[in-house]
């Protein structure tokens, strides 16, 4: 339970950080998506229903912040964050390629759930959205993953790796 | 929810996952509706504030930063209207100078100062160098002058430059003549009194305010051109006669473009006298032709 106060904590800290610094900390005009990185990683972690209700939550403070339909990034992000969790059994999630990969797919994902709720453009257009933004985003985001996570793994460590660093 | 992936049945996950969505989808009808306000309330409890507090540090963090980028933007400014003073300054000098030549019937070259030779101890000014020499016709010997006076002469010319030798120096000397009762004189300068006019007639007419011009005797200085204005009458101890202390016409120290007198027609010079045209602008006409000007000339 404390772990996921801990989650909560990070949330709120990732959505401040990425509504008042993630603009200083763009890069060509692309900014990294700090609290979607947060629910992949836990997603990643805890599994695919954790995430899903994470996903969501991270996704409403997001829609709270934007002139967009409320629930909209709420269902994208719970949407992804439980397809993560659910592969997230068979990859191996220590690993920093497979969470810089698995965060570049998922935001790409995402981002094609968001534009066809949000404006069914057909193929043409969510392939633009794909090439000028998700990608870019995604590749920007995936490299913080490695950091993230060792990040979140001091600040919120599971049980078994507590008992691993004990030992 | 779990605390390890697996840990609840797939049933269950996909319950959950339901569950959000048909939450999701809520949210969006209602927000579709206007109906959110409540909801979106939330953000100026939980988010709104921090949000603010935080963006108020940023903004003096990068104060700092935006200060050093204005300082940077003011000196560059600072050194764009100075470029662009000077520029003006320099075109207005131009234009003078075009009026000048304009005015003045006779072959001009302009030319540039582009170094000053030291101070020499017999001179308050120092011989300086031209951009004009051989290859442009400038050649030892010839006038140098300005709109607002005469200058000197050159006294040395090599293919690309020359050296010009200023009237406040010994070794520059001219026929001169007041333009009120055209009593004529040589100008000269000395490290005693200066810059200083001698020769004059026992009685000469002379009084300080009195303004000279060259006379032309010597075919070297433009007649009529400027030379200075008397301001105290002494007596020549050498000479026993009057002996006029001048101050110049021109600023020496700040000259920066000339014109050297290619060629001087016969016409204006010693044969029309400087009576013919007020050739320079600022320069009084004179009124009646020399006197005793044989003895006197440029040297």
């Amino acid at each position: 339970m404390i772990r996921f106060l801990r989650f909560s904590l990070a949330l709120y800290v990732c959505v401040i950080v990425q509504t008042v610094f993630a603009p200083s900390m763009a890069i060509v005009g692309i900014m990294p998506d700090l609290p979607f990185l947060l629910t992949v990683l836990v997603a990643l972690r805890e599994g695919a229903a954790a995430g899903a209700v994470f996903g969501f939550v991270s996704g409403l403070f997001v829609d709270l912040g934007s002139a967009e339909l409320l629930g909209l990034t709420s269902l994208a992000n719970a949407v992804v964050a439980f397809v993560v969790g659910s592969l997230a059994e068979r990859l191996v999630r220590e690993a920093r390629l497979t969470q810089v990969v698995v965060t570049l797919l998922a935001t790409a994902l995402r981002d094609q759930i968001v534009v066809l709720l949000l404006q069914p453009e057909g193929l043409g257009g969510s392939l633009r959205v794909l090439a000028v933004s998700s990608l870019p985003r995604g590749i920007y985001t995936g490299a913080l993953a490695p950091l993230a996570h060792a990040l979140l793994r001091r600040f919120a460590p599971r049980t078994r790796e507590l008992g691993r660093a004990k030992r | 929810m779990s605390a390890s992936p697996g840990s609840l049945s797939r049933r269950s996950e996909y319950l959950v996952l339901s569950l959000i969505v048909v939450l999701s989808l809520a949210l969006m009808f209602l927000s579709a509706d206007g109906k959110d306000a409540a909801v979106r309330a939330l953000n100026g409890v939980a988010l709104a504030p921090v949000q603010a507090g935080l963006s108020g540090v940023r903004a003096l963090v990068g104060l700092r930063a935006e200060n050093d980028s204005l300082r940077a933007d003011l000196m560059r400014a600072s050194l764009e209207i100075a470029a662009l003073r000077e520029k003006s300054l320099e075109a207005e000098r131009l234009r003078a100078m075009l009026e000048f030549r304009d005015l003045f019937p006779l072959r001009l070259r302009a030319a540039r100062v582009i170094a000053r030779g030291p101070e020499p101890i017999t001179s308050i000014v120092g011989q300086f160098l031209i951009d004009k020499g051989e290859r442009d016709g400038v050649l030892s010997g010839m006038a140098v002058v300005r709109p607002e006076g005469i200058v000197g002469k050159v006294v040395r010319s090599s293919e690309t430059y020359a050296v010009v030798r200023p009237l406040l120096h010994p070794g520059c000397r001219v026929s001169a003549r007041l333009v009120r009762t055209r009593t004529v004189g040589i100008l000269g300068w000395d490290n005693e009194v200066g810059l200083h006019l001698t020769f004059l007639p026992y009685r000469a007419e002379v009084s300080p305010g009195d303004e000279i011009v060259a006379t032309g005797l010597g075919q070297v200085f433009p007649a009529g051109l400027p030379l200075g204005r008397i301001v105290k009458i002494e007596n020549d101890p050498l000479h026993g006669t009057p002996r006029a202390v001048v101050e110049p016409a021109l600023d020496f120290a700040s000259i920066e473009e000339v014109f050297v007198v290619l060629r001087l027609p016969m016409s204006s010079a010693a044969a029309r006298g400087p009576d013919a045209r007020d050739p320079a602008p600022g320069a009084r006409r004179s009124s009646a032709p020399g006197g005793a000007a044989g003895r006197a000339g440029a040297r």
